[in-house]
């Protein structure tokens, strides 16, 4: 077992690492800087200064160095485009909101695509496989912007019901919340049928059923369970999804998020921040790699990750 | 005391509180019209990433603009007219040889936490720009020519050698390296900064609330990121301006009329720029809301004249008779554009609607001969050019549709291959003053009211790949003159080289539209001496403090 | 006993394979929908009244459907009509040149990785896992900052980001495959580890290729739709349907036509794309073909 997970630990440095050198690289590749110059440019001893000042002037490989040798005591600097805040604080009070309104997206959207997916497994290629996977069609086919903007308009300009965007009081939650829910649920819902489609054409379940087992037992019991390893690869990894955000949720709903940060900080060139939000990527989905590696031992007991065995 | 004299004394001191008292009451705001609604709050939209600093001396670019329009307060500011309001100073005197200006400034300005407003404010301000380098500072060593700004910046010379010291608390003096008669207007962009402040939290003061000292005649009381702002009256603020509202809250993403306009038609905010596309809606549900006024931004295409193909002039000439302006404006602009053949645009001092016109006529056979004079006969050799678009939000709207269509029209009438580009703009911009790209769609919007803002861009060693002596000669002749009609003799001089060597091709002056809330009244916005009604963000200091909201 | 008997691709297999996916009637709709849209996309040019760069209708910008105009007119002064048909080449071209890079990226390596496992896999999966966790919007944005949009970029992006699920589908089916009892026995009679790999596991991880595919398709089409939202996408004029739909969402609120049209050809395109890539997946996987 120790084996495993020093060479789980391993591996995770190495894929970050080189996922922050990727980064950092390209970042740096970019022309222009945190400095604006649109109407005229620069003067050099202006430049010269502002780039000193955010320690921008020295080679590319110590800033490397010196960022990677702040993180690890936890220093990850001040983002530029919010220097009144440590960088801490920032993803604090961005991720409250993102995870807030995202997690409930999560909540309806989980229950609802597996309960899609069982169902149109049960009788597939009737009609209620159909509906069922229409609906979950159209929130994959439907980029999520298209669906946001028509929710302002019929709910908010039309029917009144919530204000337009901001975040505040529980009406400016609910429509971020269904466009937030509405990829999901339909990957969901997809990866569930096919899954549970699988499952219930092995033999044991046809054995569980001429033992007279009701249906719903059947699948809470036998079909279910197996079909859950799929089903958690592809839904585990949607939690960190969820935490960064979506860009185009959070500029329609005027969200003060952590997605429109990933993009902005491109654009402003913004290195501390788009470092930092690279960093939490990658630890929150090494988390779930292992939090699913775990579940398939529990799931699955013919699954070993360490020892003998397949 | 006798009696009489007794009761007048008591009455006199009755008097004496009574007006007191009144005038307390409204030393912070001005006296509500009659009809004003009891409730004096704004919702007024702000940008989706609005910035860091609420300082305008610290970053122009990254500043939170709307905010800090409500919280600083300038030295000179415009009103609606375009006069230059002096809001800082009571009075100044010009030195005979026309560069040194002094200013005797107004002694009761104080900031919001109630220290004194002195000169050193204004000289901390500039000091502090030359010194930690500032996005902005080719605007003081450039357009007001502040002496020794650039040996300052450069370390070559001590910050106080540069051009403004503040003689005592209330006399600031300005010096120039070349005289300046426009410096007034210039100056609208000088901003007293509270050293107190920055001595106590440094430059993070503007970036919270709880820190932020104003001097403008709002105060920010709370400032919830990505969320919204609130502002209050400042109750020490003694200057000129005094507004109705006492309250005006701003909303992060309610700027961009994507997200800006839905939220205006909800009512949750009280004024809204409006997208080409929204125009339409507008036009036929909210026409009495719907304003639309000229703004001084003129759009052109830029050439590098020092590379092939555009070294050639009569390639460049070639271009600009084939652009035909007017078909431009009214069809895919959709008449939110007027044509425009020069650098100075409708309405701006300078102006000259005749002559760059004759010279930019719209002439497809003239085209297509210079074209094959310069040795691409129907365009044939002509290498593909890529044009490139800085992808700022709210040009997007004139400036795809434009390239989209100098694309179809170009190749129609000169047989030459553009593509059209969206580039960010950190890398565009880097592309342009570096001189790594030859082809651009640009925009520029003025800075302050003179002709010598738009005139000097073209100088020598700007933002564009082009010299001309004669040009950069009759240029800052006219910069420096006192003379109105010679300066405006000079500048027509220089036009007209600038419309004939053609190192850009001057399109379109852009055509502004908003819509605002019927309840919102007041001089601010009411129409100027030339008929117009407009909110433009250069007076929005004067509009904010004058304008109420009346019942609804 | 010849080996190639006992694997799956023989002609028994393909007819029946071509009945289990007869009985999926989505994805025979979305095959007939595809289908009509590479014919509308071949002869495009017959089909509509002008090219789609041509503005030749400048007086009658924005216009509704009409007649003379089955989708309206945009912006500049275009035939929406054309504009959206001539989307189609567009849309295909990006989804199929962009799984088709994913393949030639994603098989070898998954191969690679599964047939030789041990630190071949163990790189191969780190690989993965790299390009797994950058965000996809950050590396196309950072891509086509430093590089530039344009068609050929685009599609390069959009298969950097696509690439990792083919090979982890191949790499799992690799290692499956390797347990059975024709490999093995190849193997014992001495044949070179690439002539099984190529000859014996390769073709019968043909059902998940394809499947990989077909899925990937939509994908792509639809990431391009994101990043056209973002203002990086395809250059002008050429008519990507994300970038009409992004454009057209200024609009909205009166020109619906401008939106309305190019996101019913995205949704079918991208629907009919996952219902056959639905179908063929249930159709070639053994287990439910055994059922039916």
């Amino acid at each position: 077992m120790a084996t495993y997970i020093i060479k789980r630990i391993f591996s995770f440095l190495v894929s970050l690492i080189m996922v922050t050198i990727i980064i950092f690289s390209m970042m740096h590749s970019i022309p222009g800087g945190p400095f604006d110059e649109e109407k005229m440019p620069l003067s050099p001893a202006a430049k010269e200064k502002i780039l000193k000042m955010y320690g921008l002037d020295k080679p590319f490989y110590v800033q490397y160095l010196k960022y990677m040798w702040n993180v690890l005591h936890l220093n990850f600097g001040k983002s530029y485009q919010s220097p009144g805040e440590e960088m801490v604080d920032l993803i604090k009070r961005t991720l409250r909101v993102s995870a807030f309104l995202g997690g409930l997206g999560l909540a309806w959207a989980i229950p609802i695509g597996l309960l899609l997916g069982i169902i149109s497994a049960i009788k597939p290629n009737s009609f209620v496989d159909y509906l069922c996977t229409a609906l979950a069609s159209y929130t994959i086919s439907v980029p999520v912007y298209v669906s946001s903007i028509f929710m302002v308009f019929i709910f908010s300009l039309g029917l009144h019901w919530f204000p337009t965007g901001g975040f505040g009081g529980p009406k400016t939650w609910v429509m971020p919340i269904i466009a937030y829910g509405l990829f999901p649920s339909g990957i969901l819902a997809r990866y569930t049928r096919s899954s549970m489609l699988e499952i219930l054409n092995e033999p044991y379940i046809l054995t569980a059923k001429s033992k007279g087992l009701p249906m719903w037992r059947v699948i809470t019991h036998h079909a279910f369970r197996n079909a859950l390893i799929p089903i958690l690869t592809i839904m585990l990894p949607m939690f960190t999804g969820i935490m960064t955000g979506s860009i185009f949720v959070e500029k329609i709903f005027r969200i003060p998020g952590l997605g429109g940060y990933f993009v902005t900080s491109i654009y402003k060139r913004d290195y501390p921040l788009e470092m930092t939000l690279m960093l939490f990527i990658i630890v929150s989905l090494a988390l779930t790699y292992l939090a699913i590696d775990i579940f398939y031992t529990i799931i699955d007991p013919r699954v070993r990750l360490w020892g003998k065995g397949r | 005391m006798s009696k009489i004299k007794k009761s007048i004394l008591i009455s006199l001191i009755g008097v004496i509180l009574v007006v007191g008292v009144t005038a307390f009451g409204f030393a912070s705001g001005k006296l509500l019209p009659p009809d004003a609604a009891s409730d004096q709050i704004l919702y007024y939209p702000l940008k989706f990433e609005s910035g860091t600093y609420m300082d305008y001396m610290k970053t122009i670019y990254n500043c939170l603009q709307g905010g800090a329009d409500l919280a600083q307060e300038p030295l000179m500011a415009f009103n609606k007219d375009l006069e230059v309001v002096p809001l800082g100073a009571e009075s100044w005197e010009v030195s005979k040889d026309g560069l040194t200006w002094t200013f005797h400034l107004i002694k009761e300005l104080r900031w919001s936490d109630g220290e004194p407003l002195t000169a050193h404010d204004y000289v901390f301000a500039l000091h502090r720009c030359v010194e930690q380098g500032y996005d902005f500072g080719w605007y003081w060593s450039f357009a007001a020519g502040i002496k020794n700004w650039n040996k300052v910046e450069k370390g070559e010379l001590p910050s106080e050698e540069l051009g403004i010291k503040a003689l005592d608390d209330y006399t600031l003096a300005i010096t120039t390296d070349a005289p300046k008669p426009y410096l007034l207007g210039v100056l609208i962009w000088l901003y007293p900064v509270p050293q107190h402040a920055v001595e106590k939290y440094g430059d993070e003061y503007a970036t919270r609330a709880e820190t932020m000292v104003c001097s403008g005649p709002f105060k920010v009381t709370e400032w919830v990121k990505g969320g919204y702002l609130t502002f209050v009256q400042n109750p020490y603020y003694n200057g000129l301006w005094k507004p109705y509202l006492q309250k005006i809250i701003l909303k992060y993403g309610t700027f961009e009329p994507e997200t800006g306009f839905p939220a205006y038609l909800n009512g949750e905010t009280y004024r809204s720029d409006v997208n080409p596309g929204q125009l339409a809606y507008a036009r036929k549900n909210l026409p009495d809301q719907l304003y639309s006024w000229p703004m001084f931004r003129v759009f052109y295409l830029s050439f590098d004249t020092t590379k092939p193909p555009f070294d050639n002039l009569k390639v460049r000439q070639a271009f600009n008779h084939a652009l035909n302006r007017e078909e431009l404006c009214s069809t895919v602009l959709e008449d939110l554009a007027s044509p425009e053949y020069s650098i100075l645009v409708k309405g701006f001092p300078g102006y000259d609607p005749t002559e760059p016109k004759k010279l930019s006529e719209y002439d497809i056979e003239l085209a297509r001969k210079l074209l094959a004079e310069a040795g691409y006969p129907d365009g044939k050799g002509f290498p593909k050019l890529e044009l490139w678009i800085r992808a700022e939000d709210q040009l997007m709207a004139w400036q795809t549709p434009a390239a989209t269509y100098m694309q179809a029209h170009f190749k129609e009438a000169l047989g030459v291959d553009i593509i059209p580009r969206v580039i960010e703009v950190k890398t565009f911009t880097d592309a342009l003053n570096k001189h790594t790209h030859n082809f651009f769609l640009l925009a520029y919007q003025f800075d302050y009211v003179d002709p010598s803002n738009f005139m000097d861009l073209f100088l020598t060693g700007g933002r564009h790949a082009w010299s001309n002596p004669e040009y950069d000669g009759l240029v800052r002749e006219a910069d420096s003159s006192e003379d109105w009609e010679k300066r405006i003799e000079n500048y027509r001089k220089a036009e007209k080289i600038l419309v004939q060597e053609a190192p850009a091709v001057f399109a379109f002056q852009q055509l502004y539209s908003a819509v605002w809330k019927p309840y919102l009244k007041g001089e601010g916005i009411e129409p100027d001496k030339k008929g117009i009604a407009s909110w433009g963000d250069m007076w929005g200091k004067y509009v904010m403090t004058h304008i109420y909201i009346a019942k609804h | 006993m010849n080996v190639k008997t006992l694997s799956i691709g023989g002609v028994d297999d393909k007819l029946q394979t071509w009945r289990c996916f007869h009985k999926n009637k989505l994805g025979l709709i979305g095959l007939g929908v595809i289908f009509m849209f590479i014919f509308a996309a071949i002869f495009a040019p017959l089909i509509t009244p002008a090219g789609y760069a041509e503005q030749k209708y400048l007086h009658e910008i924005n216009n509704f459907p009409s007649r003379s105009h089955w989708f309206g007119v945009d912006a500049v002064g275009r035939d929406y009509f054309s504009r959206v048909i001539y989307g189609i080449r567009v849309s295909l071209f990006v989804g199929f040149t962009t799984a088709f890079i994913a393949l030639f990226i994603g098989v070898p390596l998954g191969a690679l990785a599964g047939y030789f496992k041990g630190a071949v896999d163990w790189g191969v999966m780190r690989l993965v896992e790299i390009f797994s966790v950058i965000p996809p919007l950050l590396v196309a944005i950072l891509f086509v900052t430093l590089f530039g949009s344009g068609l050929q970029n685009i599609i390069f992006i959009l298969a950097l980001v696509s690439w990792m699920d083919i090979c982890r589908l191949i790499r799992g089916e690799i290692l499956t495959l390797k347990e059975r009892e024709y490999s093995i026995a190849a193997k014992a009679i001495g044949a070179k580890p690439y002539r099984i790999l190529f000859r014996h596991l390769l073709p019968n991880a043909v059902a998940p290729i394809i499947v990989g595919l077909v899925l990937c398709v939509p994908n792509a089409i639809m990431l391009e739709a994101m990043l056209s939202f973002l203002g990086i996408g395809v250059n002008p004029p050429t008519p990507s349907w994300g970038q009409m739909i992004s454009n057209g969402l200024y609009y909205i609120q009166f020109y619906w036509h401008l939106t309305l049209f190019p996101a019913i050809f995205l949704a079918l395109t991208v629907l009919s794309l996952s219902f056959i890539g639905d179908g063929l997946r249930d159709a070639m996987d053994p287990k439910l073909r055994e059922r039916r």
